[in-house]
């Protein structure tokens, strides 16, 4: 145990605070992600990806600091983030614009806001590589306890909202007539979101925190045939690819957060290689010819 | 049918929606065990009004009252929408898309969530998709998804029922299965809110019948309809023709379609 402890290098404490701190992120992201994934709301967890560097150039500008996050810093950026969030739901609510473009729109203003900002505050974006592709061995205790409180929110929003989530992804119309509160539904998840986002750009960065939203739901839609099960898989890939993400960033002396993303898509391609096979099985069973959700199979 | 408590009353309700009229002074209401069959053209008004008794839109005059029951709660309802194509990815299966019916966010499990796999089952084999129930939503045929959705709207035993064209793209037996349900339910005491452009259909198995088209242009008795009323809603001429040997009065609905597209509302 203790050799393998060693080889890990969680004889440091900063070792060992990364680890905890991936595999909160992971929990927190593989919880959220198959409704990212059914609701079809991967671009909006992209946009606030990138809307939140905005909110990193008004915490480097407003409060005077380096890239290394602090509370206010996490606060303002939350801030923001929270507040695009909400435009990105507000204008997509309505029946005249999809909501991608709603993302498009909010998401590409905040982007330029946080340029034009770090710009104007003569800040150069040198630093920015840690935002943009995370630094997983520098998380320290206080982004331990938010990602920790992250989870716990988490699991207080899917626990308490299970049943009306699951008729949210599979028809927004239908759902509101069964008498989901779909409204706040939307805005909560958003939010939730937004700091999944933030706080996961910490661990994967700001280009990579989407694969944690996206591909660790699309590996469960492809297995699963029920919300439990497709959010369980979900978890277990999160899981999985962070501690063997990391495992390999050891021994390859490489950044840890696109090992990570690599690992989560390679869990990916066998998904889809297994689910494949499963459809052919499936349609020889019935005589074949039968369309799956891949098509014509 | 006598006349039974009322479950919902609609009182005068008239709704714009971006600065255009789609219903005016629209007063009617249906009782337990009571099915009401809603007709007219397209653009009628009659998606939007199942919509108000949803409470999906409120309407800009007038209103809905529920009558509440014995606990002081407003009748449950169930809804089988007008759907178009639905997401070929989506990975829920069959019977999870039921279950999903039932009311309240808490997950469930143990007992209650086995009672929920029965009753799913049950009313699978109801609609005639128990074989189905293990396959993904998405890879069914469309009528198919319909007697999916039907099962949804009741797996929590709703005492309204508001369907919006359920039997559109649905086979004969489909159809058939379709209104042998409703037709128990009504004896249930569940009142039945159906619109559909199958005039026939409509006026073999609705109580009542109410014909849209913006405002209320006629209410009554289904036996009391008369050709001229459905002519004049659907500005078309309308062949009526009786079938010998059961001794029925049916009107072609091929004439009413050419009507409804004359009229020309597009989607509601």
């Amino acid at each position: 145990m203790r050799l393998l402890m060693g080889q890990w290098g969680l004889d440091y404490a900063f070792m060992v605070r990364a680890l905890i701190g991936g595999l909160l992120m992971s929990l927190s992201c593989g919880l959220l992600s198959p409704i990212v994934v059914m609701r079809r709301l991967s671009f909006s967890a992209d946009g606030l990806a990138h809307a939140s560097l905005g909110g990193f150039a008004i915490g480097m500008v407003c409060l005077g600091q380096g890239v290394t996050p602090t509370w206010g810093s996490y606060g303002l950026t939350l801030l923001f983030t929270c507040l695009v969030a909400v435009a990105i739901a507000y204008v997509s609510s309505g029946q005249r614009l999809h909501a991608d473009t709603a993302v498009g729109a909010c998401y590409v203003a905040a982007f330029s806001f946080g340029i034009v900002l770090l710009s104007i505050g003569r800040r150069t974006t040198s630093h920015f590589e840690h935002v943009f592709f995370g630094s997983l061995l520098a998380v320290n205790r206080l982004e331990c306890v938010l990602l920790a409180g992250l989870l716990v929110v988490s699991l207080v929003f899917c626990l308490s909202t299970w049943r009306w989530l699951g008729q949210w992804t599979f028809d927004e119309e239908l759902a509101r007539a069964s008498g989901v509160p779909v409204r706040a539904l939307r805005y909560g998840f958003m939010l939730l979101i937004a700091s999944a986002v933030i706080l996961a750009t910490r661990v994967v960065g700001v280009l990579l925190v989407t694969a944690m939203l996206i591909m660790p739901g699309a590996v469960g839609t492809l297995l699963g045939r029920r919300m439990l099960t497709i959010t369980l898989w979900s978890v277990l890939v999160a899981l999985a690819s962070t501690t063997v993400g990391f495992g390999l960033s050891l021994r390859m002396d490489a950044p840890p957060g696109p090992l990570i993303v690599l690992t989560a898509f390679v869990c990916f391609l066998a998904a889809h290689y297994e689910r494949r096979r499963r459809d052919q099985r499936h349609s020889i069973g019935r005589g074949g010819g039968e369309e799956s959700v891949f098509g014509q199979t | 049918m006598p006349r039974t408590t009322p479950l919902v009353r609609v009182e005068a309700v008239t709704l714009d929606l971006s600065g255009r009229r789609i219903l005016e002074d629209v007063t009617l209401e249906v009782g337990e065990g009571e099915f009401l069959g809603l007709i007219g053209p397209n653009g009628g008004g009659k998606t939007t009004l199942l919509r108000v008794l949803l409470g999906v839109l409120r309407p800009s005059s007038g209103e809905v009252t529920w009558a509440c029951g014995a606990e002081g709660r407003s009748p449950h309802i169930g809804y089988v929408p007008q759907k178009g194509g639905l997401d070929r990815c989506y990975p829920m299966s069959c019977r999870e898309i039921v279950e999903q019916g039932r009311l309240g966010a808490w997950p469930l499990w143990g007992e209650r969530a086995r009672h929920l796999r029965e009753r799913a089952n049950e009313l699978l084999e109801r609609v005639g998709m128990s074989e189905h129930s293990d396959r993904p939503f998405a890879d069914l045929s469309g009528g198919q998804q319909r007697r999916c959705l039907l099962a949804r709207s009741l797996v929590d035993s709703p005492s309204v029922l508001l369907l919006d064209e359920p039997t559109a793209g649905v086979d004969r037996d489909g159809q058939g299965i379709f209104c042998s349900i409703l037709r128990d339910l009504t004896k249930q005491g569940v009142a039945v809110v159906l619109v559909s452009h199958d005039i026939p259909l409509v006026t073999r198995h609705a109580h009542r019948i109410a014909c849209l088209g913006g405002s209320l242009h006629w209410h009554g008795p289904a036996r009391a309809l008369e050709q001229r009323t459905i002519e004049r809603a659907y500005c078309c001429e309308l062949e009526r023709y009786r079938v010998e040997d059961r001794g029925q009065e049916k009107w072609r609905s091929e004439e009413v379609r050419v009507g409804a597209r004359m009229v020309g509302g597009g989607e509601e």
